[in-house]
């Protein structure tokens, strides 16, 4: 933790990231009006010292709105990594141990659910199943466990060939614990950046779909949502999409920079110039499709 | 080279067989019945009966499957639900409009990632890199439907400077090109000033300053061109958000694109033409990505002679 707070940018990162954290695990006690209470008679008011943010078109506050959907994207951005993460772990990693045939069938997979633009296929399902939270995060997870299944087998192809692997091997070790005990545990440095921009990813996403109406529906306040409702009143009510913006960009730049900044601390280069593959950080600096 | 054409040729043939195998099985991933879904379940029995048959969901999956390809070797895509006009031919009527916004977009990131790719790495750690990097970073996390009503605010409503949405001139495209483009300008940024900074510790470097080369000529000549081979394959991977992206931007700025045609597809769920939309945007990023791979092949001779 102190490595990652001696770099500016990384302190950044950290303190956004903890600040909407905080903010959507306590929004009930910070949001100082209901974010569903409309009062049609102050509809689209300017930012006020009741309503610093403003007012919406039916009346409601903005801040309130705001701080609980840090709730929405917060829970959908962890859950959808989760997910994405624990699937991808497991998949990746049989494909990588397993080799042959199997590694073959299931990276000939990866590759059709590649060969779509990530939020298209999530806008593609989502539109098939249904707007709502639950097929948001299994749109996105469909698209998300691909990235981490890709990175822990090629990790797992390179450290399976090390000697404390194969020492592990000749002592009878099954591929589960060989692969869980021996192994993960050496990838723990790539997923954590991975997560780091896969959050961020899936955040955005979870907005884009909301935005399109494709999301979360209303009257639970999504930023994404939020930005499409204010679209139609930049003119004389630009505070309307201002800044549930605001909020998403800075989750992203805070959880872009916590990535940067885990990457950059955690680089095995860096640290052990005896590690094998380096590679598993690179490939999650890669944006996602 | 030609053998690793064909290899390249080969490795997309199951891609793109799982590609259309997926976008066939999205009506089934409905839930409930489909044909309720889309013409409404107080729909009459026999309009309901006809589309049914139209789109063969009264055969059995697989003879539907069968179905499906053999029209699709025929370039014949199905019929819209609401405007009753061949998908192919409401496809064909948009696509242009998506490439054009596309290429601008792709215009503008290349336009800008470059000088600034290269002012960050002449200058590492200094006051210039510092700014380059924070614009890239700040570019890659503002979300292009927040950026794209934010540049409407600034650019069409306060200074007049071009029309709000719509297609027709080149003050049309600026706007849209460039909520579409920022994001990949930040991303090749990045990509480019990392790039460039392990290449300018290579060897080769040292022997083209040990030969008199100015600093210029080698960074130019020598890092910038070695540097463009992973700047390329970025390009590509961001070539499917570019494509996926324009279904925000053109919904944002009423541009007569695919994307916008995709999601009022959604919105009227008209499935043959979603299907139609998604099939044609998945394969485009598919050849995009093997054009990639080509170029790829072709500034790196080592890949050509990978099994």
């Amino acid at each position: 933790m102190k490595r990652l707070l001696a770099d500016r940018q990384t302190a950044v990162g950290v303190v956004l990231v903890g600040l909407f954290v905080a903010v959507a695990v306590f929004a009930p006690a910070l949001a100082p009006h209901s974010p569903s209470v409309q009062n049609l008679s102050e509809d689209l008011q300017a930012p006020s010292v009741e309503h610093p943010f403003g007012q919406d078109k039916l009346g409601r506050d903005i801040l309130s709105r705001v701080i609980y959907g840090a709730r929405v994207s917060l829970f959908v951005g962890g859950l959808v990594v989760a997910i994405s993460a624990t699937l991808g772990v497991a998949i990746g990693g049989l494909a990588g141990y397993a080799g042959g045939r199997t590694d073959e069938l299931l990276m000939r997979g990866i590759d059709v659910l590649l060969a779509f633009p990530g939020i298209l296929l999530a806008i593609a399902l989502s539109a098939a199943l249904g707007p709502s939270l639950g097929n948001v995060l299994l749109a996105l997870c469909t698209i998300g466990w691909t990235g981490y299944a890709r990175l822990v087998r090629g990790e797992v192809l390179a450290w399976r060939e090390r000697e404390f692997v194969e020492a592990a091997v000749a002592l009878g070790g099954g591929p589960l614990r060989v692969v869980g005990q021996h192994i993960l545990p050496q990838l723990l440095t790539p997923l954590a950046v991975q997560a780091s921009f896969g959050m961020a990813n899936a955040i955005v996403a979870e907005a884009s779909l909301s935005f399109l109406g494709l999301g979360v529906q209303p009257p639970t306040p999504s930023w994404g949502a939020m930005i499409n409702e204010g679209r139609s009143f930049l003119l004389f009510a630009p505070h309307v999409a201002l800044f549930p913006g605001l909020a998403i960009m800075l989750t992203v730049l805070g959880l872009n920079f916590l990535g940067d900044g885990l990457r950059d601390i955690l680089d095995v280069r860096q640290t052990d110039a005896f590690t094998p593959s380096p590679d598993g950080a690179r490939a999650a600096a890669a944006p996602a499709a | 080279m030609t053998a690793y054409l064909v290899r390249r040729l080969a490795l997309a043939v199951p891609t793109v067989l799982g590609v259309v195998t997926l976008v066939f099985l999205l009506v089934h991933l409905i839930p409930g019945d489909p044909i309720d879904v889309m013409l409404g379940e107080t729909a009459h029995v026999v309009d309901k009966a006809r589309l049914r048959h139209q789109m063969g969901l009264d055969r059995p999956l697989p003879i539907q499957y069968g179905r499906y390809l053999r029209q699709l070797m025929r370039g014949d895509l199905g019929r819209s639900l609401h405007s009753r006009r061949p998908v192919r031919r409401l496809i064909v009527a948009r696509y242009p409009a998506t490439i054009e916004l596309a290429g601008a977009a792709l215009l503008v990131a290349l336009l800008i990632a470059i000088p600034l790719g290269l002012v960050a790495a002449a200058r590492p750690r200094s006051t210039a890199d510092a700014v380059c990097r924070g614009v890239a970073v700040l570019g890659a996390s503002m979300p292009n439907f927040w950026l794209g009503p934010l540049l409407i605010l600034i650019f069409a409503i306060g200074l007049e400077w071009t029309p709000v949405s719509g297609r027709g001139s080149l003050a049309h495209l600026v706007l849209p090109a460039l909520t579409l483009g920022l994001g990949m300008a930040a991303v090749m940024t990045r990509m480019l000033r990392a790039t460039l900074l392990d290449r300018l510790g290579d060897d080769y470097i040292r022997t083209a300053y040990a030969k008199g080369a100015g600093a210029a000529r080698v960074f130019l000549k020598h890092a910038l061109r070695n540097a463009a081979l992973p700047v390329v394959s970025v390009l590509g991977l961001q070539a499917g958000a570019l494509l996926a992206g324009t279904i925000i931007t053109e919904t944002i700025f009423s541009w007569p694109g695919i994307g916008r045609l995709t999601l009022l597809a959604i919105q009227t769920r008209d499935y043959p033409l979603v299907q139609g939309c998604v099939l044609v945007v998945a394969l485009s990023y598919v050849v995009v990505n093997l054009a990639t791979d080509v170029l790829y092949g072709v500034l790196d001779p080592r890949l050509r002679k990978q099994p």
